[in-house]
C-alpha cells in the first residue's frame, strides 16, 4: 500500500470499514503526510460532533402526536377499500336489478307453446318478415354464415319491434317485447315491421298490450311521471302492432319529437300511412 | 413497547396504538428536525416541513413496506420534501448564503473559516457550535445530506445510499469530502487526535 492508497482509506479506517486497516495503520505510524491528513480527518469528525442540536417545539411535537391520535380513532381505508362502493350502495343496486327484472319479465306466463325454442317453433312473423325482407348480400360460396343466437319467440318479437339504429332502441324493444334483442339489419327492419302488422304474432300482441297498459297505469297513476323517449317509441310500436293506428300515430308522434328517437319514430309513422 | 424496533413501532400505530406513534416520533423528533433545519437553514420552513413529513408517516403508514427500514423511509420523505422546498427557495437560499450581508464583506463560507477568537473564547459564547453549523449549513447540498444522515441519525453508508439513491461508494466519497471541507473551513479549531 503507498501513501496515496493510505490516504483513500483514511476515512473508511475511522468508520472501521477500511479494507485493509492494518496496512493503513502501518503506513501512518511512518508517513507524517499520512498521518496528517488522518489527525485532519479525525479533527473534522470531532468538530462534527459539536453541531449544535436543536429542538423542534413541544407544541408542534404535540399537534403531530394529536393528528395521529385522531387519525387511529377514525381509521382511514386503504386506497383499494376506498374504491369500493359501500353495502347500502351494493344492496340498492342489487334491490334495482331484482326490481327491472320484475318489471321486464312478463308477469303471466306465455300461451302454451310460444316459449319453445325457435329451432322447435319459428314464429309466423319471422318467418313472413324473412320471406318479405329484401334480398341481402350472398354470402360467398363455402362462407360461413355470420355467428348468430338462436333466437326465441320473444327476442324476435324484440327485434321486430325495433326499427332503424338497432342498438340505441334495445331499452325500448325490451320494454316492448319484454326480451333482449340481437340488432337486426337495418334494411330488414321496414319490412319486418309491415310483416308484423300483416300477421301479428299472439304472443307479442299478449306482451305489447301488458307493457303498454303497465306504462300507462304508470303514468296515471305517478303524475310526474314521463316516460321515456324510447317508452314512447316502444308503445307507439306495440300499437302499431296491436293494428291501433291512432294510439300508434299519437305515441309515435310524441317519440318523433325526441332527437334521439325521432329517425325511428318518423319511419314508423311512415308505415302508418297507408292504412 | 418502548424497546421495540420501529418498524414494530409503525405496525402498531397502524393497528391503532397511538402510544406507538408517539415513542416512534421521539425516537426521530430531533434528528429529523435538524436535518430540516440544517437542510432549509430556517427554522419556520424546517418546523413546517417537519410537520410535513409526519403527515406524511401518518397518512402513507399503510403504504410502509416491510422490506424497508423506517429510518431510511422517513428520511427519504423528509429529502424529497426538502428538495422540493429548496427548488421553490432557491433564490432565496442562494442569497442568503453567499450574497455578502451589509457591513460584511465576504460571503459566509469565507467568514466562518477566517481565524477569530480563541477556541476556549468561542465555546464559552458558544459561537463555536454556532460556526460549526454554519459550516455544515455552507457544504454542498449532495455532501451535506450525506454528512447530516450519518452524524444525526448514524444511518449506515448503505441505509444513506437507499436515501439518497446513490451506491454506497458514493455516498461515502461524498461524506469523505464534506469532512475535508468541514476541516478546511474549521481549520482553527482542530487538535490532534489518538490513532
Amino acid at each position: 500500500m503507498n501513501c496515496e492508497e493510505c490516504q483513500e482509506q483514511i476515512f473508511e479506517l475511522i468508520e472501521r470499514e477500511a479494507v485493509d486497516p492494518d496496512g493503513v495503520r502501518e503506513i501512518l505510524m511512518r508517513c507524517p503526510d499520512c498521518r496528517a491528513a488522518f489527525d485532519e480527518m479525525k479533527a473534522a469528525l470531532a468538530a462534527a460532533e459539536q453541531l449544535p442540536i436543536e429542538e423542534p417545539s413541544v407544541a408542534l411535537d404535540a399537534a403531530i402526536v394529536r393528528a395521529a391520535a385522531a387519525r387511529t380513532r377514525q381509521p382511514v381505508p386503504s386506497r383499494k377499500k376506498r374504491l369500493q362502493p359501500p353495502l347500502w350502495a351494493a344492496a340498492a343496486l342489487v334491490l334495482l336489478a331484482v326490481g327491472v327484472g320484475m318489471w321486464v319479465i312478463p308477469r303471466a306466463a306465455p300461451p302454451e307453446g310460444e316459449a319453445a325454442p325457435a329451432e322447435m317453433k319459428r314464429p309466423e312473423y319471422t318467418m313472413a318478415a324473412e320471406r318479405m325482407a329484401p334480398k341481402r348480400k350472398a354470402l360467398p360460396q363455402g362462407a360461413a354464415p355470420a355467428k348468430r343466437r338462436p333466437r326465441s319467440h320473444a327476442e324476435g318479437a324484440a327485434r321486430a319491434a325495433q326499427t332503424v339504429q338497432a342498438p340505441a332502441s334495445r331499452g325500448a324493444a325490451d320494454l316492448a317485447a319484454g326480451a333482449v334483442a340481437a340488432s337486426p339489419p337495418a334494411e330488414a327492419q321496414p319490412t319486418a315491421s309491415r310483416a308484423l302488422k300483416e300477421v301479428p304474432a299472439d304472443g307479442l300482441v299478449a306482451r305489447c298490450k301488458r307493457k303498454v297498459a303497465g306504462i300507462e297505469r304508470r303514468t296515471r297513476m305517478d303524475e310526474e311521471y314521463v316516460p321515456k323517449p324510447e317508452e314512447e317509441l316502444a308503445i307507439g310500436q306495440c300499437y302499431q302492432a296491436l293494428g291501433k293506428v291512432d294510439e300508434a300515430r299519437r305515441w309515435l308522434r310524441l317519440a318523433a319529437t325526441h332527437r334521439e328517437t325521432k329517425a325511428r319514430a318518423e319511419e314508423a309513422l311512415r308505415d302508418l300511412r297507408p292504412k | 413497547m418502548n424497546d421495540a424496533c420501529d418498524e414494530v413501532l409503525l405496525a402498531a400505530y397502524r393497528k391503532g396504538d397511538a402510544g406507538a406513534f408517539a415513542t416512534l416520533l421521539g425516537r426521530y423528533r430531533a434528528p429529523l428536525f435538524n436535518f430540516l433545519l440544517r437542510s432549509t437553514r430556517d427554522r419556520g420552513r424546517a418546523e413546517e416541513l417537519y410537520q410535513d413529513v409526519w403527515m406524511k408517516v401518518i397518512e402513507r403508514g399503510d403504504e410502509f413496506r416491510g422490506d424497508a427500514k423506517f429510518s431510511t423511509w422517513v428520511y427519504t420523505i423528509a429529502r424529497n420534501l426538502s428538495i422540493d422546498h429548496q427548488r421553490k427557495m432557491k433564490f432565496r437560499a442562494h442569497a442568503s448564503l453567499d450574497a455578502t450581508r451589509p457591513g460584511a464583506s465576504q460571503p459566509w463560507s469565507e467568514r466562518v473559516s477566517n481565524p477569530g477568537p480563541s477556541t476556549e473564547q468561542l465555546a464559552v459564547g458558544g459561537l463555536v457550535r454556532e460556526r460549526i453549523a454554519r459550516a455544515v449549513e455552507a457544504l454542498p447540498e449532495e455532501q451535506r445530506e450525506v454528512f447530516l444522515l450519518r452524524q444525526l441519525q448514524g444511518l449506515a453508508f448503505r441505509e444513506i445510499a437507499e436515501v439518497v439513491g446513490v451506491p454506497a461508494n458514493t455516498v461515502k466519497s461524498r461524506m469523505r469530502y464534506a469532512l475535508e471541507r468541514l476541516q478546511q473551513i474549521l481549520s482553527d479549531l482542530e487538535e490532534p487526535h489518538e490513532l
